[in-house]
């Protein structure tokens, strides 16, 4: 699982941006766990789909699912 | 209906979108509940755009890579290892064309599923590729639901013709009401309202009363054009009186006079009569209440142009009701007579009164002030109106000296052959030497 940038409070729209610390972390939080979410569901969907193509066409699928992602990882993680 | 105030709709509508794009339940978002509601829109979209900016690489490759077997095993796929929530990160991605031919291969729950969690500024062209029975299917799914949440999220995204052409399927002549409960630009209604058919703008209004839905109904009206409210306050007016007075009393029982008077301020003419007419026919502590909301909210204007219309019995219904107002609010009516110049209504009210009660008004006027006075003799005497200004003579022989002063020195300030046609007056009604009795006790001597 490809693990996102973490969400802060300067990537919040201003009127957001500048409600108290307590609320901004609450919403941070949201906004990180929905992320979070989104990104695990990705991946089980991504492996369980690929379990449902007929094997003739899962390589090819397979390749163009993973082959950029496997070139990108090194230069996210950089 | 809603048991919302009309003023909090637009709140609760963007904290259960919110909680939507953040897939939690409304109650986690609550906290954000005094924060404006253009910044919680502009929050959901920030939200919504990081959530398809986090996997839209991985997203992107999904969507090509699904051009690579058959659309019936991608649909097929999507609907069970990718579900509802990633089919509608996907919607921004895929061709419009091909977005519509994957219609044909899901089924119509499935599609309504994708539609609760699609960002509608991504459905675009999509629209156009998609078949109207499925969008159709759809809104129905949804709307036997209950989820005009998500419908309401469409509107303005969507070309009115589409928006109103959805609503045709849908049997509920209310829908469009339901709808705009959660419809962030009303405006975007104007539209598709326009192009509902008379008999189905009768029927939404049927329903809005059969379902109390007067809220949302008014919620949608006031946003509405100039054109279309008009359509509405016609509708309302000259179809069968029970509706009117449904409307009526539901603008008293949910405090809606503002809104409601709103709407039906742009009717003009023999409409704005019959509606005068239904009003002073409604029950007393109706149309005292109506009154009374008229002071409360200042809708003297829109209030007394419809109650200028009376005629007759109905003036002398107004004139009744109106003494058992309390002083304050009958002032504010008498007061409001004045400054939009419809003496004409309040002499026929007071014309019609009996001695005692015309005593009673005239107390309340004369504690107005100069300009009050002068303006309800002056329009007295040009509408040749005499009896009322005798009984405000009479019941100034009652008032404080001050006030009494005033008013005989307006009077005895007119014209010599005005201040005659008053003596005449008084003397007709059995008050001979009236003015004389009140400059004497307004120079000190005994009366």
């Amino acid at each position: 699982m490809s693990e996102p940038p973490a969400v802060t409070s300067s990537d919040l729209p201003d009127p957001i941006a500048a409600l108290d610390a307590g609320r901004i972390e609450a919403v941070l939080r949201l906004v990180a766990e929905a992320r979070a979410a989104q990104a695990r569901t990705l991946d089980s969907a991504i492996e369980g789909g690929l379990e449902h193509i007929p094997r003739p066409m899962r390589g090819l699928v397979r390749k163009a699912l993973f082959r950029r992602e496997a070139a990108a990882r090194p230069t996210s993680q950089s | 209906m809603t048991d919302l105030p009309i003023d909090e709709i637009p709140r609760h509508a963007a904290l259960a979108k919110l909680a939507r794009v953040l897939e939690v339940d409304k109650s986690a978002v609550e906290f954000l509940g005094d924060v404006p509601v253009e910044d919680l829109r502009a929050l959901r979209n920030h939200v919504s755009d990081q959530l398809h900016e986090a996997d839209a690489g991985r997203l992107s490759r999904v969507a090509a890579a699904s051009k690579l077997i058959p659309m019936g095993m991608a649909a097929s796929i999507g609907q069970h290892w990718f579900g509802a929530t990633l089919c509608a990160r996907l919607v921004g991605l895929i061709e419009p064309d091909r977005g519509g031919q994957f219609a044909t291969h899901l089924d119509v729950e499935f599609m309504a599923d994708i539609t609760v969690k699609t960002d509608p500024r991504l459905v675009g062209e999509l629209v156009h590729h998609l078949p109207l029975a499925s969008m159709q299917g759809i809104a129905t799914t949804l709307y036997r639901r209950d989820d005009h949440l998500t419908l309401s999220h469409f509107v303005g995204h969507i070309p009115p013709p589409i928006v109103a052409a959805i609503l045709e399927a849908l049997t509920d002549d209310a829908a469009v009401v339901r709808i705009a409960v959660f419809v962030e630009d009303l405006a975007n209604l104007d539209p598709v309202v326009a192009l509902l058919t008379d008999e189905r703008l009768l029927g939404l209004i049927r329903a809005v009363e059969a379902e109390d839905l007067w809220v949302e109904g008014l919620h949608l009206f006031g946003h509405l054009g100039s054109e279309q409210i008009e359509r509405i306050a016609v509708t309302l007016v000259d179809n069968d009186e029970h509706l009117l007075r449904a409307a009526l009393a539901a603008f008293d029982r949910h405090d809606l006079w503002v809104e409601g008077l709103g709407v039906l301020e742009v009717i003009e003419g023999d409409r704005l009569a019959h509606l005068a007419s239904v009003l002073i026919e409604l029950d007393d502590e109706l149309v005292l209440a109506a009154i009374t909301a008229f002071d409360r909210h200042d809708l003297w204007r829109q209030g007394l142009e419809i109650l200028g219309n009376l005629e007759g019995e109905h003036v002398a219904r107004l004139a009744t009701l109106l003494t058992r107002l309390d002083d304050e609010v009958l002032g504010a009516a008498i007061g409001a007579f004045h400054r939009l110049d419809l003496w004409s209504l309040g002499l026929g009210v007071l014309a019609s009164l009996d001695g005692e009660h015309i005593r009673q008004v005239a107390s309340v006027l004369v504690s107005l002030g100069d300009e009050v006075i002068d303006g309800a003799v002056r329009a007295a005497v040009s509408s040749n109106v005499w009896e009322p200004l005798v009984h405000a003579g009479l019941a100034a022989e009652h008032l404080p000296d001050a006030v009494r002063d005033r008013l005989v020195a307006i009077i005895d300030g007119l014209d010599d052959d005005v201040v005659t046609q008053f003596e005449s007056a008084a003397a007709r009604l059995g008050h001979e030497g009236l003015l004389e009795r009140l400059l004497q006790r307004s120079a000190g001597q005994p009366g």
